[in-house]
Order: C-alpha cells, then structure tokens, then sequence
C-alpha cells in the first residue's frame, strides 16, 4: 500500500474535516462514549472484585493444605515439619507459610475506649509466620521479638495490692515482692498465685521498662506480643458487638487504623485460664501466665474471628502449656503458586499425599466473576457496536456529501490508499475522542459508586476503598476498543469512497 | 520540427451502462498532442469531450486502447503511479472550479503538496502560483467570498502548483463572463507561449477554440476533424491530422 500522504499533511486534513463535520459525529461520538464507558465502567469492576476476592479473600495462586478430618486407616494425618520441607521441595512452589493454632484455653481482655472487654482466645488465636504478610501496611513490626532479641532485664514486679489492703501495708507488700526479684520462677508464680493476683494480668506495671514493653511472669522487660486483627472483626464489633454493649464503634476500618485505637489497644492475655473453652487438651501443668500485646494492624491474612500474632509466640506457649506434640503441629500450611496454572497439579499431589485443601471458592468464583464481566462485556460491545453501525452510516452519509471533494484529491494526485486513510484516520480520531471522553465518564461513574459506598453502605467484611481497578492496561485498552470499533465502522464506506472513479467523483 | 507526442491515444473506447442501458461514449479514438502544443477538443454536449480528457488525465479507465502520458503507458501504472503522475505532471482546470471551502486560498492551492510526499515551503509556492495568477494579495481569504473569475485563477493556481507539463481544462470558461473568460484564455495562451505548458482545453466556446493552435472536433465519441497548425509530430495514426490552416495563437 503506499501513500502520497505524509503524517502532518494527513493530520491537517483529518483535524479540518472533523471541525467542519462536528455536527454529524456528535451522535456518533455519544454512542462511542457510552459504549467505552460501560467497557471501561464493568471491566474495572470486574478486576476490582476479582483483586478482592481472588487477591484478598480466597487467593487463587494460593492453597491451604489441611489434615484430613478423618482417614481410612484411623491414624490422623498430622501437619508438621517434614510436610513444610516436602512442600518447600515441590517445584513452582515460591512460598510455605505454616500457621499454628493456640492449643489450649486462654483469655484475652482489653480496654476500649474506657470499656472492659474479655473475650476467649483458645482457638481464637492464630499464629502466622510474618513472612506472609511482610509488605502489607503497617506489618513491619509483626515479628517474634523474644525470638529475634530476647527478654529485657529484670522489672519491678509492680503487683498492685488489692483494695482490701491498707495503703501502709501496700508499701511493706510492695517492697517484700520487691525482694523477689530473684527467686525462682515458680516462687514468683507461688507467691503470684497466693496474693490472688494470679488471673489479673492488668495488674502487672512495665515499671522500670521501655516503651512497648511489659513486665513479664518472670519480672522480665518483654517487648509486648504484635497483634494483628482481620478488618471483619473490626466491622464485626461496629455491627453488633459495640452497638449491643452501648461501645463507641470504631469507625472504618481505614479511621481505625489512621487513629489512636491502633495504638492505644493493649490486650492482656492470660495463658492457661479461660473462663469457657471448647478445646480439650490436657495442660503440662496446671499453670498460668500473663503476657501483653499491643495491636499493630489490620491484616487480610489474620484470623477472621480471633487474634494473629507471630507463629514463633504460639509454638513457644504451646511447648510450654500443652507440650512438645501440640508444639509441633500446624493447623494448615498456606502455599503460594508461582502460577496460577500449576495450582491444579499441586492440589493433586496434596490429595497424593494423604491431605486435604481447605476449601477454597476461588476457582467457582472466578468462574462466577467471568461470567459477570463477559455479560457486562457483551453489553458493552453491543452498544458499541451499535455505534459503530451508527459510525458507518455517518460516513456513508459524508462520503456522498465530500464525492466532489474526493474527486479533487484525486485529480491532485491522493491514492485510494490516501483516501482511505484519510477517512479512517477521521475514525481513530473520533473513536480516540470518543474512548478518552467514554473512559473519563466510567472513571467518574466509578469514583462516584466509591463515594457513595464509603459514606452510605456500612462496612462489611472485606469492604474494598474502591470496587474497580482501573489498570494502565484496560486503560489502554478502553481506548484502543473505542479506536477500533470507529476503525471498523468506517472501513466499508473509506473503502467505497477510495473505489470510486475520481472522475464519476468529480461529476457528483 | 519533429517532436515526441506527449500524449498520446490510441484506439480508445469508453462506454458506461450495462447491457441494454449500454452507451457508448468514445468509440476508437485516437490522438497525438506533442509537447508545448496548445489542442482545444471541440463538440457538442454528451460528444465525449469530457470522457477523452478525463482519460487521458487518468481520472477515468479506458475500456479499451491505449493511453500514453509522457511516455507512460497507463495500463501499466498502478494507482500510485498514476497518482504520481496527475500530482507532478498533470494540473487539472475545471468548469466548477472544484475549490475546497472549508480552506483558504492559499491553502487550496497548496493541497498538491500534501500528496507530493512532505516537500516544504508548499505556502510559499503556493504565494508564487497565486502571484502567477494575480492573486497573491487573496491568500487569506475563503473561495466563497471570491468572484467566480478569481475562484478559477485560484484553481488555476492549484493546477500550476507543481509546475506541470501538461495542463487539461475542461470548460475552463463555461461559468465565467465574457471579459473573463478572455482574461483566463489569453493566460493559457502566455502560459503555453512562454512556459511551454501542453494544454488541452475542453470547450464548445469558439473564442477559446480559437485561441488554440489546433482543434479537434469529436462527435457521437469519435474524432471527425483536426484543424489548425500544428507542431510537426511523427506518424502516429489515421486519426492524427497535421494542417498548416488554422487560427493564429
């Protein structure tokens, strides 16, 4: 095909062309609006829901391996170490993230806002390994402190004396614990215990400590156990937990991380107590401890109903309150996939092997989620499409107005290649326009749903800062769908008007 | 003096229609026009005239013959080469002017270049052909708000964009006045005297024929006469006719 008609000149006569003949492609260019900004509009919507429940809530390139619940020989398969390295073996697997289970009853409490709150934890407390969620917000100090730096130096003890003790004889106690400082553990415990302090973990001060620090069961600086919370707990309190016990909620999950509550929510633990606990584990001993923890984040990857703190906390509790067995098996072993296809091969080599996948409705969901976006899709093409019809018959119509015109080209030395190009190029530019005017409409339309969603529709597990993910790529693409669809609608008549004669053209 | 025809047109045939609607328009015609000669084709309306120059400017596709421009041989140019041809060697001069007027003058009789592929200084060329044409002063404006006279000097000055060699009119006076006419026919004349540019001229205006150093008269799509002087071209067929009577340019 060649040309006569260089870049500029044919940008000259396009931009004139569309200039005098704004009118007949108005209607035209609406047409193209309305139809990219749908493409755009439910493509984003689509990949935004995907992210959230492919990317969030049931990750696809990522599978959590569970025991069986029950198995044919009546040996339980259980989920330890050896699996880890096996699994860390398997090709295209890029991550193994075991999590463990608290493995025997505890309770946590803390203050909120002025408000004594006591919740269990014996199940209700996970712990992960902080590789998996290194890089989220505000993640960075979820890390196994005592592992990683160890204990601080010794405290004062800081038992507050009950009540029923007269403030003179509260100093004589406090200095008599004071000399404790370097009996044995199970003194302090005994001495703990006798004093009826033992169950109120509130009562142990950080005095003589830094920052972020408690004073342990040991009388030790220990750096206050990382805590993370799943957003769903946040909303679950919001819905009814604090509506129902006349609590302030929090707010969104993003005010509670942007405010105070992140920093001024310190949980008591107590180990080895709880006032009601479904978990039937018979105790090393008969023994309690208290320790502290300080929330530091929202997490997707934290336990949805309960509290997450590193896995090396949890595996330390449970060798010391339930013993070396339930120290050394997980609950499940999350795996991330280098890609998504080698999902499938990985899940039957988990079946293979005697375990099971925690069921995941990640893939009916996908399924779900492209059979909603094809529809949007065939919509969008459908009006689109529509336009470009609509596109054809403007063209045909300007063709047969501009015959003379294309005559003269002709007769001053345009090629039908030239013609045709001059025409398409009216096209592209108008599906151009078209595209970016469409694209801005699906843009705002979707910061408008946004808007709407963050200020009248209540949290929700899961609830996104925005349903629509507008990638550099559908970007590109919304436009270029736009360019074609205009590019396609004006083949026909770009090819009859290169076809014809110049001088039956030129005749009119 | 002998000289190569310039154009040259052997046995051409041209009809438009299907089957009984069929018409013929040009029925073997055959034409030399050598280079520098000024040819008017002569005859009445729906003779061919028309149809003849528009195949010989490449702007129609003979059914059958041959068309030879510049030595070229049409059935051999694809439509780039043709295009080509009629951008850098052929100037077209109509009776409807054929201006654009969403564009200024100067930018009408610059369009060529678009097609020339990127030459520059097409503005200022384009102020030289319109100071040709006496209109240089015009180039701001739209041909809407000229009168037709200055409207077919603009195109005239379109057509002298590239400098052709050849320069096809079709009824270059038809929509102009009388005294206009005659100014736009004695500037085919300079331009053929003092440029050398071929002309031929469609009419069935006596004083344009007349201007002519030959005619040629068409009837029902044949050639029934040649008259006028001629420069001396090489035997080229029945249909080519060379007298030494005619009107003096």
């Amino acid at each position: 095909m060649i040309f006569a008609l260089g870049f500029g000149p044919l940008l000259r006569i396009v931009r004139q062309n569309i200039r005098r003949n704004a009118k007949h492609f108005l209607l035209s260019v609406f047409g193209i609006v309305v139809g990219t900004a749908s493409f755009a509009f439910f493509l984003a919507l689509s990949g935004g829901v995907r992210k959230v429940v492919l990317g969030d809530i049931f990750p696809i390139d990522r599978v959590e391996v569970i025991a069986p619940k029950a198995t044919f020989t009546g040996v339980p398969r259980t989920l330890d170490n050896s699996l880890v390295d096996k699994i860390r073996a398997r090709p295209g697997v890029s991550g193994v993230y075991p999590k463990m289970k608290l493995g025997f009853p505890s309770r946590g409490s803390g203050k909120l806002f002025g408000a004594e709150l006591y919740f269990p934890l014996g199940g209700f407390m996970d712990g992960i390994d902080p590789a998996l969620v290194a890089g989220d917000k505000g993640t960075a100090a979820f890390r196994d402190w005592e592992a990683e730096v160890g204990v601080g130096g010794v405290c004062f003890p800081g038992i507050r004396p009950p009540a029923f003790i007269a403030p003179t004889e509260a100093a004589r106690l406090q200095a008599a614990l004071a000399a404790l400082v370097g009996a044995t553990d199970d003194v302090k415990r005994t001495v703990r215990a006798a004093l009826g302090f033992g169950e109120e973990c509130s009562n142990l001060r950080a005095e003589g400590c830094p920052a972020d620090h408690y004073c342990g069961w040991d009388w030790r600086c220990r750096r206050r156990v990382p805590v993370l919370l799943s957003r769903a707990i946040i909303e679950l309190y919001n819905g009814s937990f604090a509506p129902s016990h006349g609590l302030k909620p929090i707010g969104t999950v993003e005010q509670a991380l942007a405010e105070r509550f992140m920093k001024v929510l310190k949980l008591d633990i107590l180990l080895g107590r709880a006032p009601m606990s479904g978990i039937k584990v018979e105790l090393e001993q008969d023994r309690i401890d208290c320790v502290q923890g300080q929330l530091i984040g929202i997490s997707q990857k934290a336990i949805p109903i309960g509290v997450t703190v590193p896995i090396g906390y949890i595996r330390r509790w449970n060798e010391a309150f339930a013993g070396q067995l339930v120290a050394s098996r997980y609950s499940s072993i999350v795996v991330d996939v280098r890609e998504k296809e080698d999902v499938p091969a990985f899940v039957e080599w988990v079946r293979d092997e005697g375990f099971e996948q925690e069921d995941s409705y990640a893939e009916e969901l996908s399924s779900a989620i492209f059979i909603i976006t094809l529809l949007f899709l065939v919509i969008s093409f459908i009006i689109i499409g529509i336009s470009a019809v609509n596109i054809a018959h403007t063209f045909f119509m300007l063709i047969s107005e501009r015959r003379r015109e294309i005559g003269i080209l002709r007769a001053i030395g345009a090629t039908r290649a030239d013609v045709r190009r001059i025409i398409l190029g009216e096209a592209a530019v108008i599906g151009f326009v078209g595209g970016v005017l469409g694209l801005g409409l699906g843009v705002g339309a979707a910061r408008l749903v946004d808007l709407i969603s963050s200020r009248f529709v209540r949290d929700f597990p899961f609830k996104p800062a925005t349903y629509f993910d507008f990638t550099p790529r559908l970007i590109g693409g919304a436009i270029a769908f736009a360019v074609f669809f205009c590019v396609l609608g004006a083949l026909v008549p770009a090819r009859r008007a290169a076809a014809m004669p110049p001088a039956h053209a030129l005749a009119g | 003096m002998v000289a190569e025809p310039i154009i040259r047109v052997r046995g051409v045939e041209k009809s438009y229609g299907e089957g009984k609607a069929r018409q013929s328009v040009l029925r073997s015609v055959s034409l030399d026009v050598a280079a520098g000669e000024m040819v008017a084709i002569v005859g009445q309306s729906g003779s061919g005239k028309s149809t003849l120059l528009n195949i010989i400017g490449g702007l129609d596709l003979a059914d059958a013959g041959e068309v030879f421009v510049e030595g070229r041989d049409y059935a051999q140019l694809d439509d780039a080469a043709l295009s080509r041809l009629r951008n850098e060697q052929i100037g077209f001069v109509f009776q409807q002017f054929h201006l654009l007027d969403h564009l200024t003058v100067v930018e009408n009789v610059a369009l060529p270049s678009f097609f020339a592929g990127g030459r520059g200084g097409a503005e200022a060329r384009a102020l030289e052909a319109l100071g040709r044409v006496g209109l240089r002063e015009l180039g701001d404006r739209r041909p809407s708000s000229l009168s037709g006279g200055q409207k077919q000097r603009v195109a005239i000055a379109r057509a002298l964009f590239h400098r052709p060699r050849i320069l096809l009119c079709d009824e270059p006076t038809g929509n102009l006045d009388s005294e206009t006419g005659r100014d736009v026919v004695g500037f085919f004349q300079s331009l053929n005297r003092d440029e050398g540019v071929t002309m031929l001229i469609v009419t069935h205006e006596e004083r344009v024929s007349q201007a002519a150093q030959r005619v040629v008269r068409i009837a029902d799509g044949k050639i029934v006469a040649q008259e006028g002087r001629s420069v001396e071209l090489p035997p080229s067929g029945a249909a080519s006719v060379r007298t030494d009577e005619g009107p003096t340019p």
